[in-house]
């Protein structure tokens, strides 16, 4: 079964499967995009779902990993991109961050993509025909902001969704990178509280976590080992931000605030409130918004049990 | 040696041969055809005297890309 490797993420790896499973046959896969927040593998699982298409020559076929905000137009791509790795080629094309291709470029993936039942697309451009044979070569994308994709576009594509890690999840992926270092639970559920649902924040605190056994000697964390870690190097309760922090102590003491008076107080725009650092907090349940900001009881709850911050 | 000073832009010092050829438009075309070329360099003045907007180009910039 492929993805065993990787931790999580059930659904997408059910969906994945089949469309493995659809390429032993037809030799094509749809035309992938994975949709979610930073950190939640969405360029992993491309890499380990490219690994699973094989190629004639029965290795694993080539994979292309393009960072899509320095394709600048169509004829930069063909230039650089297909005429010396795709044309007639076996090969695996990935567009990470797809949001920010260029309109030219979406507008020839519209006519290219719309394949209807056949493998094969020939599209013109400047005079000279670029075909495209899709049993040879797939193309998956990858964005954290699907709403900035071209509509029309995005119904070329299927949608794989991903979702947060549980705190289990994160847990067992933290866990995997040490074989000689024991967890107490208690330990392990307090720092995977501060990975904010994401494996590339779990793999940050890996990194911590190491430098801090290696410099102690320390063979067994423990609870306070976690607590002397966190405060060290000023790790919030539940992996908040030092602002989300500053945004919940000024509900906190207001009561209810304006979106306009957050932003004065905090000194941060209203679109940086609204798009770096509240959606956490409600995500969290820590805050709500009924015409103005207020802190939950949950909220005040977490700042009560945490007041040395 | 040629001592001749170089004088300011254009030909290179020394240089007898002139920088430029006259070649049928058609032959041109033909030539770029067969040598499967996609982008050629032109000079941008020259560009803009056909009456054509001058986009800046990109073709220069590099797409960052990996393979494994």
């Amino acid at each position: 079964m492929a993805f065993a490797n990787l931790v999580g993420q059930e659904s997408v790896k059910k969906k994945l499967n089949f469309y493995l499973e659809a390429f032993s046959k037809t030799s094509s896969v749809p035309f992938l995009n994975f949709v979610g927040a930073k950190g939640l593998g969405k360029t992993e699982f491309a890499r380990e779902f490219s690994a699973q298409l094989i190629g004639s020559n029965g290795r694993k076929r080539p994979f292309i990993e393009v960072n899509s905000s320095t394709v600048k137009g169509v004829g930069q791509f063909f230039e650089q991109i297909y005429l010396p790795h795709i044309l007639d080629k076996e090969v695996t094309v990935f567009f990470d961050e797809a949001h920010a291709l260029p309109k030219d470029l979406i507008m020839a993936f519209l006519t290219i993509f719309n394949t209807e039942n056949t493998s094969q697309k020939t599209f013109l451009y400047k005079d000279t025909e670029y075909t495209f044979d899709f049993k040879l070569q797939s193309f998956l994308f990858a964005t954290t902001e699907s709403d900035r994709i071209f509509a029309p576009f995005k119904d070329r594509l299927v949608t794989i969704d991903f979702d947060s890690y549980s705190k289990e999840d994160l847990g067992q992926i933290f866990i995997r990178n040490f074989s000689n270092i024991k967890f107490d639970d208690d330990a392990l559920d307090h720092l995977s509280s501060t990975f904010r649902g994401n494996a590339r924040n779990c793999m940050h605190r890996v990194k911590d976590v190491q430098f801090f056994c290696e410099t102690r000697n320390i063979k067994k964390f423990t609870l306070d080992n976690a607590k002397d870690l966190c405060e060290t190097l000023g790790i919030l309760p539940q992996g908040l931000t030092s602002i989300e922090w500053r945004i919940l102590s000024i509900l906190r003491k207001e009561g209810r605030s304006s979106l306009q008076s957050l932003a004065a107080k905090t000194g941060l725009s209203r679109t940086a409130i609204q798009r770096d650092h509240e959606n956490y907090l409600l995500s969290k349940g820590f805050m709500e918004i009924e015409g103005q900001r207020f802190i939950t009881r949950k909220g005040c709850d977490l700042m009560i049990n945490n007041k040395q911050f | 040696m040629n001592e001749e000073i170089k004088r300011g832009r254009g030909r290179p010092k020394g240089s007898t041969a002139p920088n430029t050829l006259d070649i049928p438009a058609e032959d041109l075309v033909t030539l770029i055809r067969e040598k499967g070329i996609t982008t050629v360099k032109v000079a941008r003045t020259w560009f803009s005297e056909l009456d054509k907007p001058v986009e800046p180009s990109n073709m220069d910039e590099k797409i960052e890309f990996k393979i494994s």
